[in-house]
């Protein structure tokens, strides 16, 4: 009972940064239908921008690390939609999403460019160390502790720009109607590039997130990428609190899978669920049987 | 006054010559239709007006200022609302969100909640959906919603595209009349686009029709009612 519980503590843990990732994918693809395959990537840049604040330039606070790289993050996405996806608007689906590919490459060897293909670690932010629940047999180290916490934090602020906000009516409008949106006064533009800008700096916080567990290197975009990925189809592409949803199941089920089968197992888990997922209920756990548009 | 002044405009789809020409002025306080069959190009030419679609050639003005080439959301900040061919409510937004949404555009608190009274007390069915999500209304109650929408906007010039389509024939004649209303008691300019001649121009003071992308006959709304040629082609006398 208590392995179990600790593979939920980890897997919740590692799952709310799947969350928050799966919330940029569902966020864009819910404004304009594009899955962006190089949402990874700007986690990944957030993840650097963070080692860059945090090593060279010593004595930033940890909380101010994260909004810079959160804003470095948002800003990259805001210039790509700009450069590679809004010239490709009003061509087939396809395309964007091919652009979406070729930036994702790209940003990952424009990463190996500028930061190095090896890789960096973050300062030591934390006293090491966990918190032990002694009669439940658990131990949750304070970084999960402190990731959780964070996720929830920036979750409950999307959820309050979403639905408590004028822009956040201008968001749910445009990816219900783009054009009738439009018809309402509503800057549609200035409304995708406000949802890149959103949904990026969630990846950048995660970026950060990671750096402070792991090492950073211009390729970790990409497995929590495609992870989240699945979290989002898992959850209901274009649902936000499906998107929450299938990255926390993600997070758990592959703790699951490596603490109980093998770690090997760990990441092929993933792409199986996505392949049943699409053949059993495509539109996902909260997706809705909209045709074309969420 | 002339409110709206469009002077020979052209529009293209791909290689579709959609508008060759379309020409016509609306004057503050009137509601003039534009009557035709399916395909003359009556959407097209509210699409055009309204931004939606861009031009190839012409000129719009409205009140005074030229709108060609602008983008929609500084267009309907001008005053020129469009209500669009088949309601487009947003469906899994309340009645409610979907009326504020309308005044997105504002930001003067007290006007929008006085005019959203006003629209309560023009479509008495939506005060009471106004939880419900707009994709759960009828046919109907869903034109009302975007009437109403358009509305919360404060639009100089309110543009209605086919506003009976697909409506039972009962509610038709209430949106209609209360299309009048809107007209005579708030003194708001309409330019309504119809399917439904017969309707349309009964409640217009001016109308124009189109056929195959221009304007081949316009007048007084009761001299084109009372025309042999429109009476056989559109009113099935």
């Amino acid at each position: 009972m208590s392995e179990f519980l600790q593979f939920l503590i980890n897997g919740l843990a590692v799952g709310s940064m799947y969350a928050l990732i799966a919330l940029g994918y569902t966020m864009v693809y819910g404004i304009i239908q594009l899955i962006n395959f190089a949402h990874g990537e700007f986690m990944m840049m957030g993840a650097f921008v963070g080692a860059f604040t945090l090593n060279r330039l010593q004595g930033t606070p940890l909380a101010v690390a994260l909004v810079i790289s959160m804003l470095a993050a948002g800003l990259l996405a805001v210039l790509v939609e700009l450069v590679a996806y809004r010239p490709l608007r009003r061509q087939p689906k396809i395309f964007v999403l091919t652009a979406a590919i070729a930036v994702s490459v790209l940003l990952q060897n424009l990463g190996r460019i500028v930061f190095g293909s090896s890789a960096v670690s973050f300062p030591a932010q934390f006293p090491q160390g966990s918190i032990g629940l002694e009669s439940l047999g658990v131990w949750v180290e304070y970084s999960q502790l402190f990731v959780l916490g964070l996720s929830l934090v920036l979750m409950a602020a999307l959820w309050l720009i979403v639905h408590k906000t004028k822009i956040g009516a201008a968001m749910r409008a445009t990816s219900q109607d783009i054009d009738a949106a439009r018809l309402m006064g509503i800057n549609t533009n200035l409304v995708i590039s406000f949802t890149f800008f959103i949904g990026a700096s969630l990846a950048g916080a995660v970026g950060v997130f990671y750096g402070m567990q792991y090492s950073v290197d211009p390729l970790m975009g990409v497995q929590p990428g495609l992870a989240a990925f699945v979290a989002a189809v898992l959850g209901g592409i274009g649902s936000l609190p499906g998107a929450m949803i299938g990255g926390l199941l993600i997070g758990i089920i592959e703790n699951l899978v490596a603490g109980y089968l093998s770690s090997t197992y760990q990441g092929a888990i993933t792409f199986v669920l996505l392949i049943l997922v699409l053949s059993i209920k495509p539109t996902g756990l909260l997706g809705r049987m909209a045709p074309v548009k969420v | 006054m002339t409110m709206l002044d469009v002077q020979d405009i052209h529009v293209h789809y791909g290689a579709i010559h959609a508008l060759k020409g379309v020409s016509l002025k609306v004057e503050a306080g009137t509601i003039v239709t534009l009557i035709g069959a399916n395909g003359a190009g009556k959407s097209t030419t509210l699409r055009a007006l309204s931004g939606l679609l861009p031009l190839s050639t012409g000129a719009i003005d409205f009140i005074g200022q030229s709108i060609g080439g602008r983008p929609v959301h500084k267009i309907v900040r001008d005053g020129l609302c469009h209500c669009p061919e088949g309601r487009k409510v947003f469906p899994q937004l309340t009645v409610k969100a979907n009326l504020e949404l309308g005044a997105y555009i504002r930001h003067d608190k007290t006007g929008i909640k006085s005019d959203l009274e006003q629209i309560y007390q023009l479509f008495p069915r939506l005060k009471e959906r106004l939880s419900q999500a707009a994709g759960t209304l009828s046919g109907g109650e869903q034109q009302m919603l975007a009437i109403g929408r358009s509305l919360m906007g404060r639009p100089r010039l309110l543009m209605l595209d086919e506003p009976s389509l697909g409506i039972a024939p009962l509610l038709v004649q209430e949106i209609f009349r209360t299309i009048k209303k809107i007209n005579a008691e708030q003194k708001m300019t309409i330019l309504l686009v119809e399917q439904n001649a017969h309707m349309a121009l009964k409640i217009a003071d001016h109308g124009y029709v189109l056929e195959t992308g221009k304007v081949v006959l316009s007048g007084k709304a009761s001299d084109l009612a009372a025309d042999p040629r429109i009476k056989a082609a559109y009113l099935g006398h």
